[in-house]
């Protein structure tokens, strides 16, 4: 429960700090602004598209099945981005992101002279909502490091690659994942780190390039047996947001 | 405080929480040995072994609904009274089988064996999960006698008094719809084509594939050359399967190969991917190809099947019933139609799925005694491959339906009548 009583604590503390902020008076856009950095470049929110490039890697107990093993594996993401500016240097930001958290299962034999492997591309789907604190310095250049959180759902699922045929030749299989009740937990919640650079070089608009982690603390099975193995994904995502002054 | 100092302590709290987020999750390991090579002093040894054995490596866990974890909390204050008593009050054979019958009771695979040893007692116990499904004994030699003496048979031959033969074979042909055609019966009793190979040893192995020469020809492993089943007289065929328990499946090849004209997909297969009882692989499809020597037009095939027709027995009988020409006729087969491999050196560390333990355990395996008399050894013969049909029903434990059922009649063998074959022969007879 300590991962849980963390994460609400941090969820609670960043939507304190908008919530309390929304109470008051709008603030001056100028108000965020210092000698060195002119008005323009800031505004009270930042909204804008996501793109971006996943690397998954899914933290599996293989127990004593030594031939095999979780590799990670890369995806897509893509949404929707927002930033609310509380100070120069501290704002919240929360993202709405479809994105996948692949990996390959790998299992290898050794059933002729060389060894043959089994590969099987996991591809799965979720839509994640991170929501950071986001604490930045720099002119129009900026740094920034982010921690927060997230809650996500697993959408979907998909299995593609080869198993070890009983008679047939065939050995491959590409087809929809279908969701287990007793096993599958499609909740998914976890913790938010990001670092990045936003570009503040036109009035309107601004670039960022960030790299972010969300970092599971659910299990993607549920507790359905006694000894069950682990299994935690922890997603890198590259991404880009042309995000727009309002 | 001023905006530089507020700034650094807002850095530092955010990077304490990273270190502190990231040593949040529940990682530890299983602590759990591999089955397949673990040594038991004990009887709680030899139940973690097994229990722990099938809770990971059970390839059924999908559909079966016993609870296992429940099992493990009432059975294992079993065996460890079993481990108090040893010294004062050994358990004796009766009450040590039943608490291993009672501990797997309702276990849908219908393979499942447990061969256990007892180094105290110096006994071996045997216990089947499914062993209740079995209601009658086939009667074969009454069939084939009733066979031999049908209206009109002729090329009786029968291998089934071949003692020292595991396969047993018979053929004929009996009269069929039309006059001057007829329908080729033929019969087999395992899937085992490798004790009648060329480089098997059997002294009279020419009177034991003398039906499968007459039915499918000469190089019967090859598919359907010069046999009956080819010949143009034969409009029809039956393939009788009735307690056949099944056996390699790679007999499929030639045995059901030379029967169809193109690859025929009847099912899928897929077995464990991970510790977790619900960890997968991926279905893959399940295809039967045409042998080298295969029948060039496709003829009614009747396939006659019965409870005691096991493991291979069914997939064949599954795969007649599922061609456009193929009926299935008798009663439901018994319901073990997952694969298995039996243990080898390699088998189980490569699917980590399937038999596992000490291989010289059982007795129809290896040596028949254990490897270690004195530690408690035991050998878990359990299916290897989930199995499903094409619109992925399983048929474990509830065995594949017949087209046309004809319940098995000891009434009906005993007045000189073969009910299932004499309903074989109406179909064929019958067909427009």
């Amino acid at each position: 429960m300590k991962h849980y009583k963390l994460l609400s604590l941090l969820l609670i503390a960043t939507s304190g700090m908008y919530g309390a902020k929304a109470q008051n008076p709008q603030p001056e856009t100028n108000n965020l602004a210092t000698p060195e950095t002119p008005s323009y470049y800031y505004s009270q929110w930042n909204v804008g598209p996501v793109v971006g490039a996943t690397i998954n890697f899914l933290d599996a107990d293989m127990g004593y099945m030594t031939n095999r093993s979780s590799l990670p594996f890369i995806g897509t993401a893509a949404g929707i981005s927002a930033t609310y500016n509380l100070k120069t240097w501290f704002a919240v930001r929360a993202d709405l992101l479809y994105l996948q958290k692949n990996n390959i299962y790998a299992h290898s034999s050794l059933l002729e002279k060389d060894e043959v492997a089994f590969n099987t591309i996991n591809t799965n789907s979720y839509l994640n909502l991170p929501v950071m604190a986001d604490f930045s310095f720099g002119r129009k250049v900026r740094f920034h490091l982010r921690a927060g959180g997230y809650i996500g759902y697993w959408l979907s699922g998909r299995q593609k690659g080869s198993a070890i045929p009983l008679v047939s030749e065939v050995s491959t299989f590409d087809s929809p994942y279908t969701f287990d009740k007793i096993r599958d937990n499609r909740f998914d919640a976890g913790y938010a780190f990001g670092m990045g650079l936003s570009i503040h070089k036109w009035k309107r608009v601004m670039l960022d390039i960030d790299y972010h982690l969300y970092y599971a603390v659910t299990d993607m099975q549920k507790n359905y047996m006694m000894e069950q193995p682990h299994r935690y994904n922890s997603t890198s995502l590259l991404q880009v947001r042309l995000a727009f002054n309002l | 405080m001023n905006k530089i100092t507020l700034q650094i302590r807002c850095w530092i709290v955010c990077l304490l929480f990273i270190t502190l987020a990231v040593s949040c999750r529940k990682d530890d390991l299983l602590d759990v040995p591999n089955p397949n090579v673990r040594q038991c002093n004990s009887y709680v040894d030899q139940f973690e072994a097994i229990w722990q054995g099938i809770d990971h490596s059970y390839v059924l866990w999908a559909r079966d609904t016993v609870d296992w974890d429940a099992r493990y909390r009432k059975f294992r204050p079993v065996f460890e009274s079993f481990d108090a008593r040893r010294a004062t009050n050994p358990v004796d054979s009766a009450e040590y089988h039943q608490a291993w019958k009672d501990l797997t009771k309702g276990l849908l695979d219908h393979h499942m064996a447990l061969f256990l040893w007892n180094p105290d007692g110096k006994y071996k116990c045997k216990v089947t999960p499914a062993s209740n499904n079995y209601h009658h004994t086939t009667d074969v030699e009454a069939q084939l006698n009733i066979l031999q003496n049908q209206p009109g048979v002729t090329h009786f031959i029968s291998s089934y008094d071949a003692s020292n033969a595991r396969v047993k074979s018979a053929f004929c042909l009996l009269p069929g719809r039309t006059a001057g055609k007829y329908i080729a019966y033929f019969r087999f009793s395992e899937f085992d084509l490798r004790s009648i190979s060329p480089d098997s040893t059997f002294a009279n192995k020419e009177f034991i594939v003398a039906p499968f020469k007459a039915f499918y020809g000469d190089n019967y492993a090859s598919g359907v050359t010069n046999g009956y089943a080819a010949n143009e007289d034969v409009e029809s065929i039956i393939i009788d399967v009735r307690a056949n328990p099944g056996g390699n499946v790679s007999d499929l090849d030639a045995l059901f190969g030379g029967l169809i004209q193109q690859d025929q997909q009847f099912g899928y297969t897929r077995y464990k991917a991970g510790m977790g009882r619900l960890d997968y692989s991926g279905w893959v499809p399940l295809v039967m190809y045409r042998a080298k020597n295969y029948l060039s037009k496709p003829k009614p095939i009747v396939v006659l099947s019965d409870i005691n027709s096991a493991s291979c027995a069914e997939i064949f009988t599954q795969s007649i019933k599922t061609l456009p020409n193929g009926t299935f006729i008798g009663e439901r087969t018994f319901g073990a139609t997952c694969a298995l491999i039996p243990k080898t050196d390699i088998a189980f560390d490569i699917f980590y799925t399937g038999c596992f333990g000490d291989y010289n355990t059982a007795p129809f395996e290896g040596t028949g005694r254990p490897s270690n008399p004195s530690s408690f050894s035991f050998y878990v013969y359990t299916a290897t491959y989930d199995a499903v049909t094409n619109d992925y029903t399983s048929l474990e434990g509830s065995g594949v339906k017949p087209d046309i059922e004809v319940l098995y009649s000891t009434e009906s063998l005993r007045s000189g009548v073969d009910n299932q074959l004499d309903a074989a022969l109406k179909h064929l007879r019958n067909l427009q």
